[in-house]
């Protein structure tokens, strides 16, 4: 009975100098404690990806001259190859100008078309393919950022190309719907090249596309006056809002090209 | 440390490896497998350019494809077919690839030399690639390889087209190396894992067949190998490893549980383990 009671007493005791060491607990500062909580939440959520930023910051890490690095030569030949080509273009423009946005539709992309698959061919012909996708900077978001590089190189080219045919044909249509046409065109392409990148393996995905738009433009020049009058059916701002939803779309894509882990080997096994 | 959790790799109908569990840590790790085993798709998972069908590959705990661009910033991979530009010099080529590996430009400088002198190119250092015979290329390949100074390096057949002097200088290197980190190589070159892997990582049928030191492997066959006279008959029990040129002409070198009368036992090597598990 005595023992009981001594325990009681000794857990009275035992709760008042926990009590009073309670009191001398230092709560954290507002300050300390919001730390804490933005600290668990970085941990916990992972930082959000935004292209925006991860582009810049990759282009001022690597410099212009190592985004095009081993590839020059590939760009140049792009270029000479896209001259030429216009070259063709506008002398046939100029023998059939009821052609003007066919000729327009089927080769605005050229540029973003040679551009991607020379570097991309030179690369695998290098055997650097594999090399490259298991560094740090991978290839594939090398590629992204090439892209959007080539995609405003071709705007230019688009633009150049759809004032030089808007001269050369004063009579016929404006350079506001060639211009509608040839982004339309270009977008349409580029889209397309993504979605069959996130489809297929590369570099086979690089391949179908640029196929089925040679394909395309055959069919289209072998219609002729038919093609002309599709294309004359459908208004300007029909164009212009297809190539402006095309660009949208387009960075969409690349955004998830970007930051979407794919397997980057080309060569397999030996079975 | 680098975990290998039940992976298995599928490429449509075709396994190309099955149930593989491995566990590495700092050391020099050989994989040893025939062709179409399955070595090269172990290796290119391990580098992130394929990915498991199955099972998961861990470093320290977290999936490396989680770990993204983090877990290959701390990886250095030297493909079976090393690429490289023709028109570059070695000096270029590893800037551009520090510049990929986000390495501070000073300190890739620094390293850049060390590595150039480390692999015997420092001579060459400005001269395009193009002129590189396929041993001086290797090298190249090598010293990218090192470059970001990686916790983790995958070396798939690193001494194709070195010279013998080269390998034994390629050996040491690698030595030197695995005291702080894992070396994971994969080579035909039964010699060159023989003196330098810790540990022997075997595949057959596409399944993980032993991970061992060399010295356990090749207890496996002890009191099992000898030499024969080539003109005695083989028993049909007897497996045949090679033969060689003896003082008392040619010899077998065979393994069988019931060796003939003449049969001088020798002691079992890497490369008869080898002979003697794929081809039984």
């Amino acid at each position: 009975m005595r023992d009981k009671k001594a325990v009681r007493e000794t857990d009275r005791e035992t709760a008042r100098i926990l009590t009073e060491d309670e009191w001398k607990v230092d709560f954290p500062s507002l300050q300390e404690r919001e730390a804490s909580i933005r600290q668990i939440v970085a941990a916990g959520l992972p930082a959000p990806r935004r292209m925006w930023k991860a582009v810049p910051e990759l282009v001022r890490t690597l410099g212009i001259r190592n985004l095009f690095f081993g590839v020059e030569d590939c760009v140049f030949l792009a270029v000479l190859l896209s001259v030429l080509v216009s070259a063709g273009v506008l002398s046939f423009a100029a023998s059939r100008p009821s052609m003007l946005a066919v000729l327009l539709f089927i080769f605005s992309p050229l540029f973003y078309m040679a551009l991607h698959l020379l570097t991309v061919w030179k690369e695998v012909m290098a055997h650097t393919y594999e090399l490259l996708m298991a560094c740090r900077c991978s290839l594939r978001q090398l590629t992204a950022v090439r892209m959007l590089i080539f995609g405003g190189m071709s705007l230019c080219f688009s633009m150049a190309l759809s004032g030089c045919l808007s001269w050369w044909q004063s009579d016929g249509p404006g350079l506001l719907r060639l211009c509608s046409i040839s982004f339309a065109s270009l977008f349409l392409f580029a889209c397309l090249s993504l979605a069959a990148e996130r489809k297929w393996p590369a570099p086979v995905s690089c391949l179908p596309v640029p196929a089925a738009w040679v394909l395309l433009g055959v069919s289209l020049l072998l219609l002729g006056e038919r093609a002309e009058a599709l294309l004359g059916g459908i208004s300007t701002m029909a164009f212009a809002l297809a190539g402006g939803g095309g660009a949208a779309l387009y960075f969409l894509m690349l955004k998830h090209y970007y930051f979407t882990l794919r397997e980057g080997a080309i060569a397999y096994a030996v079975r | 440390m680098l975990s290998v959790e039940h992976v298995t790799k599928k490429y449509g109908t075709f396994t190309a490896l099955e149930d593989i569990s491995l566990t590495f840590e700092n050391g020099v790790y050989g994989l040893l497998a025939p062709n179409g085993a399955g070595k090269t798709t172990l290796m290119k998972m391990l580098a992130t350019l394929l990915f498991p069908t199955s099972g998961a590959i861990r470093w320290d705990g977290r999936d490396i494809l989680e770990m993204d661009e983090n877990y290959r910033g701390l990886l250095g991979y030297l493909p079976q077919e090393f690429g490289y530009y023709k028109n570059q010099t070695p000096r270029q080529f590893l800037r551009y690839i520090a510049a990929l590996q986000r390495m501070e430009k000073k300190y890739a400088e620094e390293k850049i030399d060390e590595l150039l002198e480390l692999v015997a190119l420092s001579g060459v250092r400005n001269k395009k690639m193009r002129q590189f015979s396929g041993g001086m290329i290797q090298r190249v390949g090598i010293a990218q390889a090192m470059l970001n100074d990686p916790k983790l390096l995958i070396l798939d057949e690193p001494t194709a087209g070195l010279d013998p002097k080269e390998r034994v200088r390629f050996r040491s290197l690698i030595h030197g190396l695995a005291k702080d980190r894992i070396v994971i190589l994969s080579t035909h070159i039964v010699s060159d894992i023989e003196t330098i892997a810790s540990q022997v990582i075997m595949i057959r049928e596409h399944r993980l067949y032993c991970c061992d030191s060399p010295a356990n492997i090749c207890a496996a066959l002890r009191g099992k190998v000898f030499e024969v006279p080539a003109e005695l008959p083989l028993g049909a029990e007897t497996f045949l490893l090679g033969e060689r040129q003896g003082g008392r002409g040619t010899m077998l070198r065979v393994v069988t549980d019931c060796p003939p009368a003449q049969a001088v036992a020798v002691e079992p090597g890497l490369e008869d383990a080898f002979l003697y598990i794929y081809g039984e």
